[in-house]
């Protein structure tokens, strides 16, 4: 009958926590023909040292800690169908008395301080070396050895391949059919406990397999005895309360530290794939926690990753919209539609990201020296135009001029598609919807223009000095009434002219048939005074001075005057709500927060002030400004002033903290434009792209111009600048995406090129 | 005043948790259950006098779980929540309670119970910290640490590795 010696180092207290070595024993055979594998723990000179949790067994005794387990994932109760009996791993923790070992090797060992176990018999030995880890290559092991817990030293390395016969399982296999069990893949944990030991102090070579009394076997069966518990458990039903209690029970004799290491090994098995395994909705709720970055690191973890990520288009719409790099559900349509034309190669749910990675890359551009945007320049016209007014969509660029007239330009190709002449005075203001432009002019009158038959359509008097500022409200739901269905206001577009003669006048704007063809007849203006005009709608009176700006959105309009006072009008009651007063000096700008339900009004007195305009009180003076602040800009996260001082200064739209002061131009800021991402501020012979949220200088866009810089404006790929470059006035377009250059649109032109 | 009445919650496997009313209302499932039961806020329990105890079964919250969230229902009991249709983006993008991240710091089975029993109680709070928890395992990690994280296997041929990661390479800074 083979033999085996337990050794037990008392002198090492890491050794408890050491794992319980464990081997794949394939070759019951070769078990068979090596009966005596044997472990020698040699002992250190400190044998007597503390060691708490065994120190209480007599020097003679002979525990050992066995764990059976198949296989990591196994552990615990799992069934798995593929492991077979026979490849049963052994775990042991040898808790012996070095001194019981009557090996003839233990003669080496005995005088060794380093800490070996070494299992031996006639043809092979093996050293588990317990102190150096650097052995990795037999990897089987690590496969099923019990995580490192605490201690660092608690791996055991064989130092070859061959499987090390276990020797409990040698005395197992000898003396029964180790084929009882071959689909038991129950995990025991067995260990000794010690006060039950003493009944087996007689023999060194016992099994203590099971320690408690009541199962007790004599020494003369300690396989039979094993073999009968490991024959009961593998016949429990999984997860039954049996098993639950007879785990619970071993549990209650194991000691803290192998405990430790069963807790850990424990919580890595119970990793689990949260985001596959929990319900979609609620997957869908953890990725949106995520960014560009996390996403599309998720994509790469795996295939069953991948194919449920692809499921979520929205999450990189969200994105889009959230990070905004795209401000409205149109123009997020239309980069839709335009890459679903282009792009047959792919699936429909991978154009959101596409949308994404697009948008993002050509913000990187902007912000990158190193890209060298496409850059066209246009005929501004009479060389000592100065450009008053500046807007333009993908389509067209409209720029008007103290010239009293209007250039309408082809966006893509910079061609010179009408220029609309009509006002007897300078254009002073001026703004597009769709097809449809309204102007307002020092000559008092407004006017309203078809703009691709290139013809006035329509002349409203009323103003009885200089038209200064106009706004145009498109309809917007602002609420639902009582049966849920939406209430737009305004019905139709409204068109809001502010002028010197300290008035409003609310127009409905007469809107150009989209599908109106450029060579229908050619009519005259209708031309009509407000008191006999169907457009008319009223007049807003109140101001004591000029009104200089206007903006509004749905019902809410505010004008800013020379008076210092700005008013919030809502145009659906027809009253002023509100009067912000606090000014001591001429309002220039003013700009309306919809979403934080604010106003921001810059004045000649150095100041800007935050509105909120559920009181109509001042929430933050915002000072820093040496002279009038005359320009004021804001995007989602951004508020953004520029001043005659000849800096651009950024604020926290929230707490009206100061963020950034954009120091470098040489004179009075003339222009200023703004989003999340970048700052575009234009001045004398300058106009400089800043980084909004570092504050860093990117570059100059107009290098060569050395005259003014009028008018500037941006959307996510164009720049358009109306300069003045040896006192002829020019309109600049520089362009981050042009068509050859657009791979995510257009792969294929790309490669033509090349 | 009307004295309160108790409730029992019933776990899956038959465990009774006697519970005050505002622990167990932060599940609005069985807020909505209580307010049909008991609609007056006990003003007439006069007729129901042999019906102290209101008895709430909970068929898919096992007791362990039910023990976790009876906690953090009883750590919340007086803290007003706001709707949860009106949760705006700070909020969603608001870091974890550190409280509740310390509540989470348990296994990933057990995370998973919870996070499921909350969505089933419909106790939103918690859901969503559940949900910002495991977030916060992905977050700033690589494929790999992602799948050790989770222990999933990496089911790419290296070719497919490869090629699905020049194609997601466009967001690194080069």
């Amino acid at each position: 009958m083979p033999q085996e010696d337990i050794t037990k180092d008392l002198t090492n207290s890491s050794l408890p926590t050491r794992n319980p070595t464990s081997e794949n024993t394939p070759n019951t055979a070769n078990i068979l023909s090596n009966p005596r594998p044997i472990i020698v723990m040699p002992t250190s000179s400190e044998s007597d040292s503390t060691n708490e949790s065994n120190s209480i067994l007599p020097p003679s005794q002979i525990t050992r800690k066995r764990v059976l387990k198949n296989a990591k994932d196994d552990f615990l109760l799992k069934d798995k169908s593929d492991v077979e009996g026979s490849s049963k791993k052994m775990i042991y923790s040898s808790i012996s008395n070095t001194n019981t070992t009557n090996n003839n090797n233990s003669n080496n060992n005995t005088s060794n301080n380093s800490h070996f176990i070494e299992f031996t018999h006639p043809n092979k030995k093996r050293h588990i070396d317990l102190e150096n880890q650097t052995h990795t290559k037999n990897s089987s092991i690590q496969n099923f050895t019990i995580p490192p817990s605490s201690s660092s030293s608690s791996s055991l390395i064989f130092q070859d391949d061959q499987p090390l016969p276990s020797p409990s399982a040698s005395p197992i296999h000898s003396s029964n059919n180790d084929t009882t069990n071959p689909n038991n893949n129950n995990t025991l944990i067995v260990s000794p406990d010690n006060n039950n030991n003493n009944n087996n102090n007689n023999n060194n070579n016992s099994n203590k397999d099971i320690s408690s009394p009541q199962s007790d076997i004599t020494d003369q069966e300690p396989i039979d005895k094993f073999t009968l518990l490991n024959s009961l458990i593998s016949n429990l039903k999984n997860n039954s309360n049996q098993v639950n209690t007879l785990l619970f029970n071993l549990l209650q004799k194991t000691d803290r530290i192998t405990l430790s290491t069963i807790h850990n090994m424990i919580f890595n098995i119970l990793k689990k794939d949260l985001i596959l395994d929990l319900p979609s909705e609620i997957t869908f709720r953890i990725l949106q926690n995520f960014d560009h970055i996390n996403l599309l690191n998720c994509i790469q973890v795996s295939k069953k990753w991948n194919n449920l990520l692809s499921n979520y288009p929205e999450l990189w719409k969200n994105l889009i919209f959230k990070e905004n790099l795209i401000s409205s559900e149109d123009e997020y349509l239309q980069d839709f539609n335009l890459i679903k034309q282009n792009r047959n190669d792919l699936k429909i749910f991978e154009i959101p990201k596409l949308i994404y990675q697009r948008r993002y890359l050509i913000q990187k551009r902007w912000m990158s020296i190193d890209y060298i945007p496409k850059k066209y320049i246009l005929s501004g016209g009479d060389s000592l135009n100065v450009i008053t007014c500046l807007q333009f969509d993908k389509e067209k660029i409209a720029a008007g001029s103290n010239a009293n007239q209007i250039l309408i330009y082809n966006t893509e190709n910079g061609s010179l598609l009408k220029s609309l002449h009509g006002h007897s005075g300078g254009v002073w203001a001026m703004k597009f919807y769709k097809n449809t432009l309204a102007s307002g002019s020092t000559d008092r009158t407004v006017r309203i223009w078809n703009i691709k038959k290139g013809i006035c359509t329509h002349i409203f008097r009323g103003h009885t000095s200089t038209v200064r500022c106009l706004e145009i409200i498109e309809p917007q739901q602002i609420g639902t009434d009582d049966e849920g269905n939406p209430i737009i206001y305004p019905e139709s577009p409204l068109l809001i002219t502010g002028s010197r003669d300290a008035t409003l006048f609310v127009w409905k704007l007469p809107v150009a048939n989209e599908n109106d063809n450029e060579n229908d007849n050619i009519t005259t203006p209708i031309d009509l005074d407000a008191n006999n005009n169907p457009n008319f709608v009223t007049i807003l009176k109140g101001h004591s001075a000029s009104v200089r700006a206007v903006t509004g959105y749905a019902n809410i309009l505010i004008s800013g005057s020379y008076d210092a006072t700005a008013r919030v009008w809502d145009l659906k009651k027809g009253i002023c709500k509100w009067i912000l007063e606090g000014h001591t000096d001429r309002i220039y700008s003013c700009v309306y927060d919809v979403k934080r339900n604010r106003c921001y009004t810059g004045s000649v007195d150095n100041t800007v002030r935050i509105w909120d305009l559920n009181t109509g009180e001042t929430i933050a003076i915002l000072e820093g400004h040496q002279i009038l602040v005359g320009l004021i800009t804001s995007s989602e996260n951004v508020l953004v002033s520029a001043a005659a001082d000849s800096t651009v200064r950024l604020w926290d739209p929230d707490t009206g903290q100061a963020r950034k002061v954009f120091r470098g131009h040489s004179s009075a800021i003339t222009c200023v434009e703004n989003d999340d991402y970048k700052v575009l501020s234009g001045s004398q012979g300058m106009l400089k792209l800043w980084n909004a949220k570092t504050g860093d200088f990117i570059r100059d866009m107009a290098k060569d111009v050395d005259g003014a810089v009028w008018q500037v404006a941006f959307d996510y790929r164009r720049c358009v600048a109306a300069v003045q470059r040896n006192e002829t006035t020019f309109i600049e377009v520089t362009d981050f995406c042009p068509p050859e250059d657009d791979p995510w649109i257009y792969p294929l032109f790309q490669n033509k090129i090349k | 005043m009307t004295a309160e009445r108790s409730i029992v919650i019933i776990t899956s496997d038959n465990d009774r948790f006697n519970v005050e009313r505002k622990v167990a209302e932060k599940s609005l499932l069985i807020k909505n259950m209580l307010k049909n039961l008991l609609p007056a806020d006990g003003e007439e329990e006069s007729d129901d006098e042999d019906q102290d105890v209101i008895e709430v079964p909970t068929q898919n919250v096992r007791s362990a779980v039910m023990k976790n969230i009876l906690e953090w229902c009883e750590h919340y009991k007086n803290t007003d929540f706001p709707d949860d249709d009106q949760e705006d983006d700070s909020k969603k993008s608001a870091p974890i309670d550190p409280w509740d991240k310390n509540f989470l710091n348990v296994d990933q089975e057990m995370l998973y119970e919870i996070i499921l029993a909350a969505n089933y109680l419909n106790i939103k709070p918690l859901l969503n910290a559940g949900c910002k928890i495991v977030a916060e395992m992905i977050r700033g990690k690589s494929p790999e640490e992602i799948r050790k994280t989770f222990n999933i296997v990496n089911d790419f041929t290296p070719e497919e590795e490869a090629a699905i990661r020049r194609e997601n390479e466009w967001a690194e800074d080069r």
